[in-house]
């Protein structure tokens, strides 16, 4: 239950985040189609919660 | 490789009469990266552009106009035909012969816009059997004519004195003056929209016949003038793009005494020169008589009291050259840092290959990688062309680490994993199943089986590759600061520190941790507190030189950088934390492969194997090529971005400032044009 929670939770929290940025990228890349590469560096930032959600996921399932 | 090319500062003056001919000496050499001079510097006025930059730059705005009459694309350059005699003559002549076929192209278009407005105002009028002046000239009547969406019925009920035409769609009617208001009311509610009717006489559906015609005869002239203009662009595209090429240089030329200072009599340029290309410039443009060139002290005060920064040319080996972009695209070094490239082109491509992990997408991305860019050889280095080398290098560790550390192909290991009770998608290798032959690798770590090994060996990477981080940190900071140079010790230590935790926490149960532990950190003192509710046993105490580390780390960086920064303490730990995304990545695209596989292998390919249905062979194995395509370029695209925000966001925020600008010589131009 708590395994499932978290990486729910990471997860939503990330998407949420993500599309956020996502429509901000968008708008900018239309404006200066130059920065594609950096946008698109910015719009994986928030990967990191859901990796966390993961890590913490997985020792809270092995219990170690 | 780890420093940018050594600059010198140099000074040249001369008499204004040579200034042209050191201008075209300058520009031939490319090696001087200009720097400005400003108004008001020292009495110095700015030098005035040479004569011919007003006639250059205006047969310059002509060609662009040309250029854009016909549509001519920088990338048409191909073929370019050398600059043969007067390009100004030529150009005057082809723009008078342009702006001709370009104003009759005008007008044509205009008048077609004209005709078409006429046609659509008409065309509602042609579909009723009246006459233009039928609609007009009444005393008693009201005349409504207009768009209705379907056939109305009961206009009687307003009026009997009234009459109507009706054909699809259109409706006109003619109704005594009383009744006008309930006659539009009621007409209005049933969806009817007015239209004008347009001012003539005549019949609407002659007329407009008569307007479709005239049209036509337009639209067909169009075309010939297009095809006119078309001609002339295949014939002069290539003079263009060569012409412009040439006017673009001779403008540059002509203007860059804008750039210089100058006094009555002699002119006076400063600039960045490689210091190896020093001697060229002094024994060039030195030798001229009166001209004199020499080299200033490096450290020029700038306003602020900073010494001025040098522009900054990188040095890298060719292989490492095409990473030199992603470095730029963050920030280019500044002069006096460490240049990140190297370790960028070690790292990048490694991480990406731990993500990808696979030695068939790994021979993929080389083979069509290679293949890609001997069919580019004649390409200019771009951003594709940069980073498709970033791929091909990318590709050989995703073998390397796919072969030997992984041991699988297109999501299919080498043998099958050691587990119980395995399915017989789960059980399908390469070396019992397809080639019948014992691949003599075995897996290092089976991504679906050692998830925790995976994290753990992210966490060792994050460690080699923060460490050096700081370290690299420790040079740059070590040259003008050593107070920030103990700091960025301070934070080796402190990283050491937690590195040292957390193994020593993994080591608790068999797995990669325990095997790191005690093999190459065998060394590392274990004695310490233990503390079981926190899982540190009395096998596996929390280490006291840890704890030592992470104290002095954590006291040298509170005396160097504030007390602010232990915050920053968790940060650390976060951005150790954020490399096992190497692992989720890494284990993700595995399970979906998996996950894909198996429905190729049970629901077609197995049947084949059964009962021989060869139908279903060719299904399963195209089920199972666009499987391996699509999470071919998944972990593509997320191999390249993580590996990339692992370097931009975790690694370069430990040193890296990137306030550096790149060295553009006088002479050479810039790649992309806008």
């Amino acid at each position: 239950m708590a395994v499932a929670l978290t990486v729910l939770g990471t997860g939503f929290a990330t998407a949420w985040a993500e599309k956020v940025i996502g429509a901000a990228a968008v708008g900018a890349i239309a404006e200066k189609p130059e920065l594609f590469a950096r946008v698109l560096t910015m719009l994986v930032i928030p990967e990191t919660i859901i990796v966390f959600g993961v890590v913490m996921a997985f020792l809270l399932f092995t219990s170690i | 490789m780890l420093r940018p090319v050594p600059m010198t500062r140099a000074l040249i003056v001369g008499p204004r009469n040579d200034l042209e001919a050191i201008v075209e000496k300058l520009y031939a050499l490319k090696v001087l990266h200009i720097v400005d001079h400003k108004e008001g510097e020292e009495d110095l006025a700015i030098g005035k552009p040479l004569e011919t930059a007003a006639e250059a730059s205006e047969v310059l705005v002509k060609l662009r106009s040309i250029a854009s009459v016909l549509q001519v694309k920088e990338s048409e350059a191909e073929g370019v035909e050398p600059i043969i005699g007067d390009v100004r003559q030529k150009i005057l002549a082809l723009e008078l012969n342009i702006s001709e076929e370009d104003a009759a192209k005008k007008k044509t278009q205009a008048l077609i816009g004209d005709l078409q407005q006429k046609i659509d105002a008409i065309t509602p009028l042609a579909q009723l059997p009246l006459s233009l002046e039928d609609y007009r000239g009444y005393e008693t009547l009201e005349v409504f004519v207009g768009r209705v969406p379907h056939d109305i019925e009961g206009l009687e009920t307003i009026t009997p004195q009234y009459e109507g035409f009706s054909a699809a769609g259109y409706l006109a009617v003619f109704v005594v003056k009383d009744k006008a208001a309930s006659m539009r009311e009621f007409l209005a509610q049933r969806g009817f929209t007015a239209v004008p009717v347009p001012e003539g006489e005549g019949n609407p559906h002659e007329i407009l016949v008569d307007l479709l015609s005239e049209k036509a005869r337009w639209q067909a002239r169009l075309g010939e003038i297009e095809a006119r203009l078309a001609t002339l662009r295949e014939r002069y595209a290539g003079f263009l793009t060569a012409a412009k090429a040439h006017l673009e240089v001779v403008v540059e030329k002509a203007e860059a005494p804008l750039r210089f200072a100058v006094t009555d009599h002699t002119f006076l340029v400063e600039g960045w020169v490689p210091e190896r290309d020093f001697s060229k410039v002094s024994d060039e443009i030195g030798g001229m008589l009166g001209v004199f060139v020499s080299e200033l002290e490096t450290t020029v005060e700038h306003e602020s009291g900073q010494p001025e920064e040098p522009p900054v040319l990188l040095q890298n080996p060719r292989p490492a050259k095409p990473f030199e972009m992603l470095i730029n695209m963050y920030g280019t070094p500044s002069y006096r840092e460490l240049d990140p490239t190297f370790v960028f082109y070690l790292a990048f491509p490694m991480m990406f290959g731990i993500m990808v992990g696979d030695a068939g997408y790994g021979l993929v991305w080389m083979v069509y990688g290679l293949w890609l860019f001997r069919r580019w050889k004649s390409r200019p280095w771009d951003f594709w062309k940069n980073l498709l080398v970033g791929f091909i290098w990318g590709g050989f560790w995703a073998f390397v680490f796919g072969t030997f550390v992984f041991a699988e192909a297109f999501g299919i290991p080498f043998h099958a994993p050691v587990a119980a009770n395995l399915s017989r998608a789960e059980a399908f290798n390469w070396s019992d199943n397809i080639l019948h032959v014992q691949i003599p690798i075995e897996p290092f770590l089976e991504k679906l089986h050692q998830v925790s090994d995976f994290i753990v060996l992210s966490i060792a990477i994050a460690y080699l590759h923060l460490g050096t981080g700081f370290l690299i940190g420790v040079v740059n900071e070590a040259r003008h600061s050593k107070r920030h140079a103990a700091g960025k010790v301070g934070w080796f230590l402190i990283l050491t520190g937690l590195f040292t935790v957390i193994m020593d926490r993994a080591a608790r149960w068999p797995g990669l941790g325990q095997t790191i532990w005690n093999g190459p950190l065998g060394w590392f003192p274990k004695a310490g507190i233990s503390m079981p509710n926190l899982g540190f046993t009395d096998q596996n105490p929390i280490p006291m030189l840890s704890l030592y580390l992470l104290g002095i780390g954590v006291v040298a960086m509170l005396v160097t950088e504030g007390p602010l920064h232990i915050m920053e303490v968790f940060g650390l730990l976060a951005n150790v934390v954020s490399y096992a995304r190497l692992a989720g990545i890494g284990v993700a695209e595995e399970a979906v492969i998996f996950a894909l596989n198996t429905i190729g292998l049970n629901f077609l390919v197995f049947p084949w194997i059964d009962s021989g249905n060869i139908v279903s062979l060719i299904a399963g194995l195209v089920v199972l090529f666009l499987s391996n395509l699509l999470i071919f370029l998944l972990s593509t695209i997320s191999g390249t971005i993580q590996a990339l925000r692992l370097h931009y966001v975790e690694f370069f925020i430990k040193f890296y400032h990137g306030t550096g600008t790149l060295f553009r010589p006088f002479g050479v131009r810039p790649t992309t044009e806008v």
